[in-house]
């Protein structure tokens, strides 16, 4: 064999050749250049998709971190606040006239939307046995009461325990984008929303709901256009896409 | 060009890579204002400075895993001019008004901070195609790929998908060897 095909290489690279298909295949690659540029594009596009695409523990572990370090050292609030402060009196026609424009915009005559497709109620999956107050329980409890800062509080060190939990994910993301940890939230909620969970489409959904929270209607309708008509919210989907244009 | 000697400030990107909670810090205790004044002066505000500086060291975590990174030059002019970079790039894409591209005045930047820098920004722009490729796989395509590629037991992940782990192996090889194909075609496209 003297040419190799894009599989060869796929299984060159990731040692699925048996001995004698890679001693050709390794004698070819000494002197021929051009199948060295194909093992490299190769190993290239791999490693994007590794770091971008696949899931991989320490690299979630990493941005958690990142995402706990950011709320401590970027701080909106204050920033907000300072900016008020500092304008002068002749700039308040300014702050009347756009407060007006985002009235006009943000209508809440009209039914807030986010509130009105937020409303998710936490299935408990935890046993109801003679020991009833398990952490689950009290978690399920408090978000199904709307005390989502006990529940996330409750949620976090369970779902660090189990890293790989989707359901306790889902639920701490919604609790998170309630309590406005919009972004944190979102970044869990998308964890979901890119898996194989069963709640992939009610994360999709979420996040999408995460961005309306935010008054960003393209990311949102982004977001929903992702739930194909086979999932259950489809339906809720289209309605609320509707609604938004 | 001369083999680069690996600077000293290596032990930033070290630490990025094992999530060595005390260089992080370091990271953010050194950098974060200046990042934050750099953008809440350019149209950002605070969040976007904590999403930039975010992004940025996830970038560069990326970069020293899955393609041995190695720091060739100081550390600190070199991020800050990725942070700067990337926001610069993000305010474009919004078109907002034009900011000054200024790659800095207050730093004294070497051109090795450049270089490493626009090396940085080409892998980037490499990726971004990469990925857009890969978007357009079928849905059964990705799924196999992502699964493939994590650090799952690729026997467990055989069964997750409900398929025998020699047609997984079998899948996931067509699957790739499509996808180079299809970034093949576009980098002679945009070559050509």
């Amino acid at each position: 064999m003297d040419k190799f095909s894009e599989k060869d290489i796929v299984n060159y690279v990731d040692g699925e050749m048996d001995s004698a298909e890679r001693n050709t295949f390794e004698a070819q690659l000494l002197h021929n250049q051009e199948l060295q540029k194909e093992v490299a594009l190769y190993r290239n596009i791999k490693a994007t998709l590794q770091s971008h695409v696949a899931d991989n523990r320490a690299d979630a572990q990493f941005k958690n971190h990142l995402a706990s370090l950011n709320k401590q050292y970027f701080n909106k609030q204050e920033r907000a606040s300072a900016k008020m402060r500092s304008l002068p009196w002749n700039k308040l026609w300014y702050v009347a006239a756009i407060l007006v424009v985002g009235l006009l915009v943000w209508a809440p005559w009209n039914k807030n939307l986010y509130q009105q497709y937020s409303n998710t109620q936490m299935v408990s999956f935890a046993e109801r046995g003679a020991n009833d107050r398990s952490e689950l329980q009290k978690a399920t409890d408090a978000f199904n009461s709307g005390d989502f800062k006990k529940a996330k509080e409750i949620l976090m060190p369970l779902l660090n325990n189990d890293q790989q939990n989707d359901v306790l994910r889902y639920y701490l993301g919604i609790s998170q984008v309630e309590t406005n940890e919009v972004k944190i939230g979102r970044i869990n909620l998308s964890k979901v929303a890119l898996g194989y969970s069963l709640l992939k489409y009610d994360a999709t959904f979420y996040v999408a709901l995460s961005y309306l929270k935010e008054k960003n209607e393209s990311a949102c309708k982004e977001w929903l256009h992702k739930i194909p008509s086979s999932a259950s919210n489809y339906n809720k989907a289209q309605e609320l896409l509707k609604k938004l244009n | 060009m001369a083999a680069n000697k690996i600077h000293s400030d290596q032990f930033y990107i070290d630490g990025l890579l094992a999530n060595d909670s005390r260089i992080i810090k370091q990271i953010y205790d050194k950098f974060s204002a200046k990042v934050k004044r750099y953008i809440c002066n350019n149209s950002g505000d605070e969040d976007d400075a904590g999403d930039i500086f975010q992004e940025c060291l996830i970038d560069l975590y990326n970069q020293a895993k899955y393609k041995s990174l190695k720091l060739t030059c100081p550390f600190e002019p070199f991020f800050l001019l990725l942070c700067k970079r990337k926001w610069l790039n993000q305010l474009k894409k919004k078109s907002v008004i034009p900011v000054t591209k200024n790659d800095d005045g207050l730093l004294n930047i070497g051109e090795d901070v450049f270089s490493q820098a626009d090396e940085l920004e080409e892998e980037e722009r490499q990726s971004a195609l990469y990925l857009k490729m890969f978007d357009k796989l079928s849905e059964r395509c990705r799924e196999i790929i992502k699964l493939a590629l994590s650090d799952e037991h690729q026997e467990k992940i055989a069964a997750q998908l409900g398929v025998s782990y020699g047609y997984l192996r079998k899948k996931k090889s067509e699957c790739l060897a499509s996808l180079i194909q299809m970034i093949k075609m576009e980098e002679n496209k945009s070559n050509g």
